[in-house]
């Protein structure tokens, strides 16, 4: 019977174990990442959060006045534009520049000071970034000053402040900050492919462009869809470096879906419509993340 | 080996028990009369030792959220809450945040039950807060007290009852550079929209930037301070006598904003005002790039800091040309609101009057030495503040003050940030041409009448 206890006990130690081990994980995952997002969604059916009295369930009310909301389209339409061309931006000056260290056509040394500089970038912190940009950008600055010797501007030109170009000014900025993150990447990829495959295909008789486009980008292609559905929720995400430009102006011209979030719950004290809006940005990330997810499975099969 | 393994399961287990522990602290509530930690445990060991000199302990401690602690000289708000303590039991627990993260740090600690007893509001927040019932009514509690609420100078009111109180007020003057005004042979100071135009072309002649009006979007004070704050010079209101809105059809309004829009189509105005900041604004004015600002009176000991060099001075806000009357002038002010949560409103209520008018209601010294170390104007009429120490520039803005009314019709609207937020939306388009001046107001009247549901 002692022995019958004893194994019982054995196999619940050890069913248990792995499970001890978890826990702290768990348990910060909850607190800190789960319970979070059920209150938030639990908000976005209250008429009011965290400045109500006695907040009480509105059903899809919130959701009927963030979807009828000129400014929270204007703002999907601003993040779409944020979005794609930062992204496709990235990839395209992050692949440019991965190619180029990766070439024999520079010596180690000028490499390794290439690379210095072009991951400077991505060591800053919004609020360096931010604060030297609109140092640069301003009436006056020296991009002004730069610019008017080929007349491409006037020493007043205001490209934070003119609503026409301010999105593109500050989409501009985000792919200045986020292209190191892909040049990384990409050429840690370019270092793992087998030069026996392009000399194979030298042999054959193809040219640059098609060695490219049939061997770099298909042994690239299981990294460069990682990198780009994180680099997609990451800048959904963006909001210091916008926030501290622009602030989502002049007039709403780059007021993002993050911005929009922030000024509804921080400006407005409308806790519930702002928790509704994070909800739907909560909902395309799940679906790119869910993408992400399978796309690791692909690659680890 | 098996020792090995157990120590593994052992140090485990201690890890999940410490986060365990570690998180119920985290989330459990916390109770206001409990013993200070956080950023004040110097500042309640000085209470303390305070108490065992002669004062003596209620027990009672109540918290107090506020920005002022990081704007003061350091130690000068702890040294006010130790006096109150060794005057009457009471520990005083400062919570200290800038002024940006104040307002946020309110919500939560309404959110979580956390909130301060006594907490310092800005004027855009007090409708929010009252309407929430975040605050109490002051009114009743005063009246409850027995105070004599005719010495305050003003106090910010929603429905009828006094919900915050204004402990301090500053002004918004028109600050100018002296250097610049001289190179640019401005000799006399402007005193009408006209002559101050001319002056305006004067300085752009020179080289200079004249004017600037900040409307960035993540703080928008400058609808505020600069742009009303110059109509409210004028007596011109954005608000009929009995608090209705009356921007659209507003002669008054409309006039002001054509000659707002000849300065800025005069090229006069800083160029990039849709993304600048007070914070730009102020260190470009400091750095002599731009002649004329309207900011705070509080950036006095700033400018003397840091930029010695600066030759400035203050004035009254120029007024329209057939303008007699008396000037509004702008004002923000530092005010104080109990919450409807405090479990210890009576001793809120205490160190609040006692801000106002000492222990026994008669002494408003700490009003006045506060007022003369911010450099601004105190809450209580009682305080009589000794400026004459106090430098050239601030009693020329103390005569202007004066001479003039204070006024800021943003207090105690609702959702003021919005409000400021929706006229810039709709200013930066009429100064660029893209809307006329009837569509500019008209639209600024219906997104107020849409915040007020109308």
């Amino acid at each position: 019977m002692d022995n019958v206890y004893k194994k019982i006990k054995a196999a619940i130690k050890n069913k248990a174990t792995p499970y001890l081990f978890l826990s702290p994980t768990v348990i910060l995952m909850l607190v800190l990442l789960v319970l979070p997002i059920i209150m938030v969604i639990y908000y976005s059916f209250l008429n009011n959060a965290v400045v109500v009295k006695e907040p009480h369930l509105v059903g899809l009310s919130n959701y009927k006045s963030i979807f009828s909301d000129k400014e929270f389209w204007g703002a999907i339409k601003n993040t779409v534009f944020f979005v794609t061309v930062s992204v496709a931006a990235h990839i395209a000056i992050g692949m440019g520049f991965a190619l180029l260290l990766n070439s024999n056509y520079f010596k180690r040394g000028t490499k390794t000071i290439a690379r210095v500089i072009y991951v400077l970038p991505w060591v800053f912190t919004a609020s360096v970034i931010a604060i030297l940009w609109k140092l640069m950008l301003q009436p006056s600055g020296i991009i002004d000053y730069l610019l008017s010797f080929v007349q491409l501007a006037t020493k007043d030109t205001e490209w934070l402040s003119n609503r026409k170009i301010s999105l593109a000014v500050i989409t501009f900025v985000n792919i200045w900050c986020g292209y190191p993150f892909y040049m990384i990447s990409i050429l840690a990829g370019l270092q793992g492919i087998s030069q026996d495959l392009y000399e194979s295909s030298a042999l054959d008789g193809a040219t640059a462009f098609k060695r490219f486009l049939y061997i770099t980008v298909p042994q690239l292609k299981p990294i460069l869809l990682s990198i780009m559905m994180l680099d997609f929720v990451w800048t959904i995400q963006s909001f210091s470096v916008i926030w501290m430009l622009t602030g989502g102006g002049p007039v709403n011209s780059t007021q993002t879906l993050s911005i929009y979030i922030y000024k509804l719950a921080f400006h407005s004290s409308k806790y519930a419509k702002a928790s509704t809006a994070a909800v739907f940005a909560l909902v395309v990330c799940i679906i790119i993340s869910i993408f992400y997810v399978k796309q690791q499975k692909k690659v680890r099969e | 080996m098996k020792m090995k393994g157990l120590f593994k399961k052992l140090a485990a287990l201690s890890l999940v028990g410490v986060m365990s522990i570690g998180v119920t602290a985290c989330g459990s509530g916390t109770d206001s009369s409990s013993t200070s930690s956080k950023n004040t445990a110097e500042g309640t060991a000085e209470s303390t030792a305070a108490a065992e000199k002669g004062g003596k302990d209620t027990g009672v401690t109540i918290k107090f959220q506020q920005w002022w602690g990081v704007e003061c000289p350091e130690g000068y708000v702890q040294n006010i809450c130790d006096q109150f303590y060794k005057d009457t039991g009471i520990t005083v627990e400062l919570l200290n945040a800038p002024f940006a993260d104040t307002k946020t740090a309110i919500e939560s600690g309404a959110a979580t039950g956390t909130v301060a007893d006594l907490v310092s509001v800005d004027s855009s927040w007090v409708y929010d807060f009252a309407d929430s019932g975040l605050l109490t009514n002051m009114s009743d509690l005063l009246a409850a007290d027995g105070f004599d609420q005719s010495i305050f100078a003003s106090t910010w009111d929603v429905n009828g009852s006094i919900y915050a109180v204004p402990v301090v007020n500053y002004a918004y003057p028109l600050f100018y550079n002296k250097d610049i005004l001289d190179k640019a042979g401005v000799t006399e100071l402007p005193k009408t929209w006209s002559k101050f135009k001319e002056a305006c072309q004067k300085i752009k002649d020179a080289g200079y930037y004249s004017f600037a009006l900040n409307l960035d979007a993540s703080s928008p004070s400058g609808i505020q301070n600069v742009y009303m704050g110059f109509a409210w010079a004028s007596g011109i209101h954005f608000k009929k006598d009995d608090g209705s809105i009356n921007v659209a059809g507003n002669g008054d309004l409309k006039t002001f904003a054509e000659y707002y829009k000849e300065l800025f189509d005069a090229g006069y105005i800083y160029p990039g005002m849709a993304s600048l900041t007070e914070a730009d604004m102020t260190s470009k004015f400091a750095s002599g790039e731009i002649a004329f600002i309207v900011n705070s009176a509080a950036a006095i000991t700033a400018w003397n800091k840091d930029y010695p060099d600066l030759n400035l001075g203050a004035a009254a806000i120029p007024v329209k040309d057939d303008y007699t009357g008396k000037s509004g002038n702008c004002v923000a002010s530092w005010a104080v609101g109990i919450t409807e949560n405090s479990r210890h409103k009576e001793e809120a209520l205490k160190f609040f009057e006692y801000l106002m008018a000492g222990l026994n209601g008669d002494d408003a010294s700490i009003n006045a030495d506060l007022a003369v170390t911010q450099s601004a104007f105190p809450g209580s009429t009682l305080a009589k503040p000794d400026y004459s120490a106090s430098s050239e520039v601030f009693q020329d803005i103390y005569a202007n003050y004066n001479a003039g009314y204070p006024i800021n019709e943003f207090t105690g609207m609702k959702e003021a940030n919005t409000i400021m937020v929706d006229w810039i939306n709709e200013l930066i388009p009429y100064m660029d041409g893209d809307t006329d001046v009837d569509t500019y107001l008209n639209n600024v009247q219906a997104a107020i009448e849409d915040i007020y549901g109308n």
